[in-house]
């Protein structure tokens, strides 16, 4: 048996690709081509019309990404053939329908190569023209109180078992479709500050997002296309003085439920506190997903003005991770969980924010061979 | 370290030779810590394109404090995420250490590696991939174990612990190979 640095040498110097003279200035030539146009700015006008296509992430992600990426879509072609047209290095293989009307982004997760682009889109229409998808989420744009866009969000189930959601606007929306350009990129920029600034807060009573203020976000239930979504609605103003309000809409099994009734009293208090960071680290919870973080999760006591306290679970540092997890994924993890299934992994102390946790850990292996580790830490000196 | 500090001052004016250097320097470790996260030439070819793609297209707002050559193994190691995301790892998995059994002496003809490196990426892709970037990261980039916490998102003792295990993981996996 090598001795750990020598065994260290051994994988540095056998860990070592080369690229072919060829290889080399191929990808030279590729990134030459890219320093060159970064020195201009491209209009979302200019544009060509695109969908995209996210797989596995929130709703909220997915209705961000589609309101984002769709200035302006007709509805797709179907039956008809697709062409590679381009790569993007953010959003993946850009194809076109033969006829004109038709064009998507496919993004790296569905496709390996143009090849692979075509194929995906072309099976997306067929699905769409079979009628087989499922209506998963809804966006609606408004316009100084007069609904501008509605974009709705399928879901379709490829041949290879891979689940992918695909926005698109509403073709019976009715609406005018005003905010394009460098408005709708305003609107994006200004909705994604909305989201993010927003505070989340999970109790034993629910979940509540709540603006940046701690006031609440305003919600609302409908029924679009026989299914009922509820909704979360965001408003803000752009720069020219518009009002503009980005609702989300999901359906009450995606997800956890959120911005259900009103926020109770006690969560408002909570917010107030939490500004003032009047609060204890009590625990860490952490799920990995095939060694990338699922979620980070750290528990807060918070102590009420009535002498209760309060456990809250929080996004560690504020900022959750883009889920990996499908909801299956994680119905499945939480079944396991809850069965005592996880294999003991070896505990340790770890320090966070100053303060040493015991961690306990888990391994789990979900049925398609996704690990999961679970890891909880609770506050050494409250054990 | 001089020179890349060099470097990131002329890229940021717009330096398209700052450019080259960078590209002529780095490029084949890139490489390497993407085929050693990966075990597919291929897909580390496609992530350290678009490493460098990326890396060009943002020269006008480039502001870069930090280690250069951190900041673009760091980069790598986000696309591989994002690419461990949105496949189901364990199968790929399965996948690349079939394709390598049944095409011995494979070499791909755009990308040079020689067969103890092939062995060494099948062996890694056999690690959780926690402990396989630790592995890379460390021993083949030289990465500070700081650094390697600081994008797990975990403490020191938490990315030496996932280095150590991932060492002997595969020093069990490969004693007797090398």
């Amino acid at each position: 048996m090598k001795d750990t640095d020598e065994f260290e040498d051994i994988v540095k110097r056998d860990l070592d690709v080369r690229a072919s003279d060829g290889t080399y200035d191929r990808l030279w030539e590729v990134v030459l081509n890219a320093y060159g146009p970064s020195r201009t700015t491209e209009s979302a006008a200019t544009l060509i019309p695109e969908r995209r296509i996210i797989m596995r992430i929130s709703t909220i992600k997915t209705l961000t990404a589609a309101l984002i990426g769709v200035g302006v879509v007709t509805a797709a072609a179907v039956g008809v053939k697709y062409h590679f047209v381009r790569k993007d290095p953010e959003r993946g293989y850009l194809v076109r329908s033969e006829d004109g009307q038709s064009m998507m982004n496919i993004g790296e997760s569905h496709a390996a190569s143009p090849e692979q682009a075509v194929e995906t889109a072309e099976e997306i229409a067929r699905l769409k023209q079979q009628g087989l998808r499922e209506l998963v989420g809804v966006g609606e744009t408004e316009v100084n109180g007069q609904l501008d866009s509605r974009m709705l969000t399928y879901e379709y189930r490829l041949s290879d078992g891979q689940t992918v959601r695909v926005g698109e606007r509403d073709p019976d929306d009715n609406a005018p479709g005003t905010l394009i350009g460098e408005r709708w990129e305003e609107a994006s920029r200004l909705f994604r500050e909305t989201v993010a600034g927003c505070q989340f807060v999970a109790t034993d009573e629910g979940k509540f997002r709540l603006l940046a203020d701690g006031s609440e976000v305003p919600t609302f239930e409908r029924v679009i296309r026989g299914r009922t979504f509820f909704f979360d609605k965001y408003t803000f103003t752009l720069s020219d003085g518009t009002q503009v309000a980005r609702s989300l809409g999901r359906l009450s099994n995606d997800g956890p439920a959120i911005n259900r009734g009103p926020v109770p009293n006690d969560l408002r208090e909570i917010a107030s506190l939490r500004q003032q960071d009047k609060r204890q680290l009590i625990a860490v919870d952490e799920l990995t997903a095939n060694g990338v973080m699922e979620r980070r999760v750290f528990v807060y006591r918070y102590q009420l003005s009535d002498g209760r306290t309060k456990d809250v679970r929080e996004a560690a540092e504020g900022v959750m991770p883009t889920p990996i997890l499908s909801a299956t994924q994680r119905q499945e993890w939480a079944r396991a969980k809850e069965a005592g299934s996880g294999q003991d992994l070896d505990a340790y102390d770890e320090e966070v924010l100053d303060l040493t946790f015991a961690f306990k850990r888990q391994r789990f292996i979900l049925t398609d061979g996704t690990e999961l580790i679970w890891s909880y830490g609770k506050l050494k000196d409250a054990q | 370290m001089i020179e890349d500090e060099l470097l990131k001052w002329r890229f940021r004016r717009g330096s398209r030779e700052a450019l080259a250097r960078i590209y002529g320097k780095y490029v084949h470790l890139l490489l390497s810590v993407a085929m050693g996260l990966l075990n597919d030439p291929h897909e580390a070819e496609d992530v350290v394109q678009d490493v460098f793609v990326s890396f060009a297209k943002g020269a006008g707002s480039f502001d870069l404090k930090g280690s250069l050559k951190a900041y673009l193994a760091t980069s790598v190691v986000n696309r591989v995420r994002d690419r461990v995301r949105r496949q189901h790892c364990q199968q790929r998995r399965v996948d690349a250490l079939t394709a390598t059994a049944g095409e011995p002496g494979r070499l791909d003809p755009s990308l040079l590696y020689s067969e103890r490196c092939e062995r060494l990426s099948a062996a890694l892709a056999q690690l959780p991939c926690e402990q396989r970037e630790a592995v890379v990261l460390r021993a083949k980039h030289e990465m500070k174990l700081r650094d390697i916490a600081r994008l797990q998102g975990v403490s020191i003792s938490t990315a030496h612990g996932r280095y150590r295990y991932g060492m002997e993981k595969l020093r069990a996996l490969l004693d007797g190979e090398v």
